[in-house]
């Protein structure tokens, strides 16, 4: 990325993180998720686990520490919203006030999107807290520090990779109009880790969600930061991720220049 | 004179799904789909020189708003030569975009959650614009539009006039050598309207800004555009000044009266009427010929003929111009 690109992105991202403070609502209902989802995880693993001491190798404290943890990165990700705009100001003819300023649409959604993730990120911060101050009376378990930082890495890149990933997903609207959002935010939802951790899954399925970059999106991180992954285990996965944000953002440019032709800018 | 935009043979064609109605039809296409082409822009020539202000006119569906998306690069052509000053718009470099505006009248640049100065300050950013030009511009723009109390609130909070106001000032910041303008003045009220004009006609006087403008109103290329080009059919049909088109093709006027009492009105000599309701009666009327009509009914009002309460003359609207103008235009090419 070039200095102005730098800049550019920074501005974009500053002026996004300004437009969310009007949405108090909304970031108070997405806060409210957080603590909600851990609290459903709560009961849920409750009933299991007043049965057995462990599950897949969690203790009914370490799930709830990757619930809390999987739930603040897990609202964080506000890429969906990527797909969704796209898809609908391509369908709409408004696709073209990104097509018309001096930023690459890749850029510019992708800085809008971590703009807002940073405004969200303190309150989902604060939810976080309040839930393990309310579900985990020993606190969160002590992990390694490479291992943390391993995570705050992946965190970072798996943010910028959902972006890449969402943009693909919003500018194949230019060709399939319709893109089937509502299927791939569950998919992605189930292969990031949100909804169980993905170590109770089969280990042919584990094996298979590995080369995909969501796990390392919400799963690993949440793994790494409540000691349940080791640090060698996150570098690796690190790298994979790397692989796949630079495998879509290169996909994301080549779809966008091939497919932006086709744009009729309908309605404009 | 440099031709900062140039076209030749310009064509582009949509195509589009047509489907059969109905549900049979619906199921139908799912498995075989009928498309038809549809010429929207046919074998456009143009060159507009630097600093010229262009009015293209036509009405809807004539192709204006498309050849307004080639020459900004949003849509690419069928076929042809594009060319806006030397760069092929459809490549969207960021050299190019930082050199031309787009103010489409029913689409906003600004967001509607910010202030209009948060939007300036990300504009400024996009186009890296110096901090000292930048605040010259905002300064000459606010006061030129007289918006100084409305820069620190919502735009969602903004009227429809003030709001075009600002992206007028989003779309100038940067100082674009062009400036398309789709419908500007689109929705607002003849103040606004007549604000609005002032401003683009100072814009392209002041800071020589060659400016291409589309409009329904006739009143918006009549006091702005020295030149104008007529678009039908995505064909045109007239370029050349102004002027000499409203006196050539613009024949008519449009009076609309409304009286007071009951009394039967009969249509004057060589008037067309377009509509008639108990006390109010709407007609074309030959341009030269409005004075005396309207002496004549007056003087008949006041002797005790039907009493007259208002009485209205607007220009003739485009559509009726574009029809005369497509009679007379020579087949396959332009009236001059």
């Amino acid at each position: 990325m070039t200095e102005h690109a730098f800049f550019r992105a920074a501005a974009i991202a500053r002026v996004s993180f300004k437009a969310q403070i009007v949405y108090r609502f909304d970031v108070s209902m997405t806060a409210l998720a957080t603590i909600t989802r851990v609290l459903f995880a709560w009961i849920l693993w409750g009933v299991i686990f007043s049965t057995r001491e462990t599950v897949g190798g969690f203790t009914h404290h370490a799930m709830l520490s990757y619930y809390v943890v999987s739930s603040f990165l897990a609202s964080l990700d506000m890429s969906k919203g990527i797909a969704f705009e796209i898809s609908d100001r391509i369908k709409g003819g408004t696709f073209s006030r990104f097509m018309v300023i001096p930023s690459h649409p890749q850029l510019y959604f992708t800085s809008q999107t971590l703009g807002a993730a940073g405004y969200y990120a303190i309150f989902a911060a604060l939810a976080a807290s309040a839930s393990a101050a309310m579900f985990l009376r020993a606190g969160l378990p002590a992990t390694d520090p490479a291992a943390v930082v391993c995570a705050l890495a992946m965190i970072a890149m798996g943010l910028v990779c959902m972006c890449e990933y969402q943009f693909l997903i919003g500018i194949l609207s230019f060709k399939f109009q319709d893109v089937g959002l509502h299927l791939q935010g569950n998919l992605i939802d189930f292969s990031t880790g949100v909804m169980i951790p993905l170590s109770l899954l089969p280990r042919g399925v584990q094996t298979a969600l590995g080369a995909l970059p969501f796990p390392y999106v919400t799963y690993v991180p949440a793994m790494l930061m409540t000691g349940q992954s080791s640090a060698a285990d996150g570098w690796r996965g690190l790298c994979v991720l790397v692989f796949w944000t630079l495998a879509l953002l290169l996909l994301g440019r080549f779809a966008y220049t091939r497919l932006r032709t086709r744009y009729d800018g309908v309605g404009i | 004179m440099d031709n900062i935009i140039h076209t030749r043979g310009l064509t582009k064609t949509y195509r589009r799904f047509e489907k059969e109605p109905g549900l049979t039809g619906s199921v139908k296409s799912l498995f075989h789909r009928e498309y038809i082409d549809k010429i929207a822009v046919n074998t456009f020539d143009m060159d507009i020189g630097a600093g010229e202000f262009v009015g293209l006119i036509g009405p809807n569906g004539a192709g204006k708003t498309t050849l307004v998306k080639m020459l900004s690069g949003i849509i690419a052509p069928t076929s042809g030569e594009i060319s806006v000053m030397g760069y092929y718009p459809n490549k969207l470099e960021d050299a190019f975009k930082r050199r031309y505006a787009v103010v489409m009248g029913q689409k906003s640049q600004l967001f509607f959650e910010l202030t209009p100065s948060d939007t300036f300050r990300l504009f400024q950013s996009l186009y890296e614009i110096p901090e000292d030009s930048y605040r010259r511009n905002v300064s000459y723009f606010v006061e030129l539009f007289s918006v100084g109390r409305l820069m620190d609130v919502q735009v969602r909070t903004l009227s429809l006039g003030e709001r075009m106001k600002m992206e007028l000032i989003a779309a100038l910041l940067h100082n674009p050598a062009v400036l398309f303008l789709d419908e500007p003045t689109i929705g607002l009220d003849a103040a606004a309207q007549r604000q609005m004009r002032e401003f683009l006609k100072e814009v392209n006087h002041s800071k020589g800004t060659t400016i291409l403008l589309t409009s329904h109103y006739m009143e918006d290329v009549r006091s702005l555009c020295p030149r104008g080009v007529v678009v039908n059919g995505g064909l045109k049909l007239y370029d050349g000044a102004t002027d000499k088109l409203f006196d050539a093709y613009q024949t008519h006027k449009k009076i609309t009266i409304r009286f007071s009492g009951d009394q039967p009105f009969i249509l004057p000599r060589g008037a067309d009427a377009l509509d008639s309701e108990p006390r109010r009666v709407s007609f074309m009327i030959p341009k030269d010929m409005t004075a005396d009509t309207l002496a004549s009914i007056m003087n008949a009002s006041a002797s005790g003929g039907t009493p007259v309460e208002d009485v209205s003359v607007e220009e003739e609207d485009i559509g009726r111009v574009v029809e005369r103008i497509y009679a007379a235009a020579p087949k396959g090419g332009a009236a001059e």
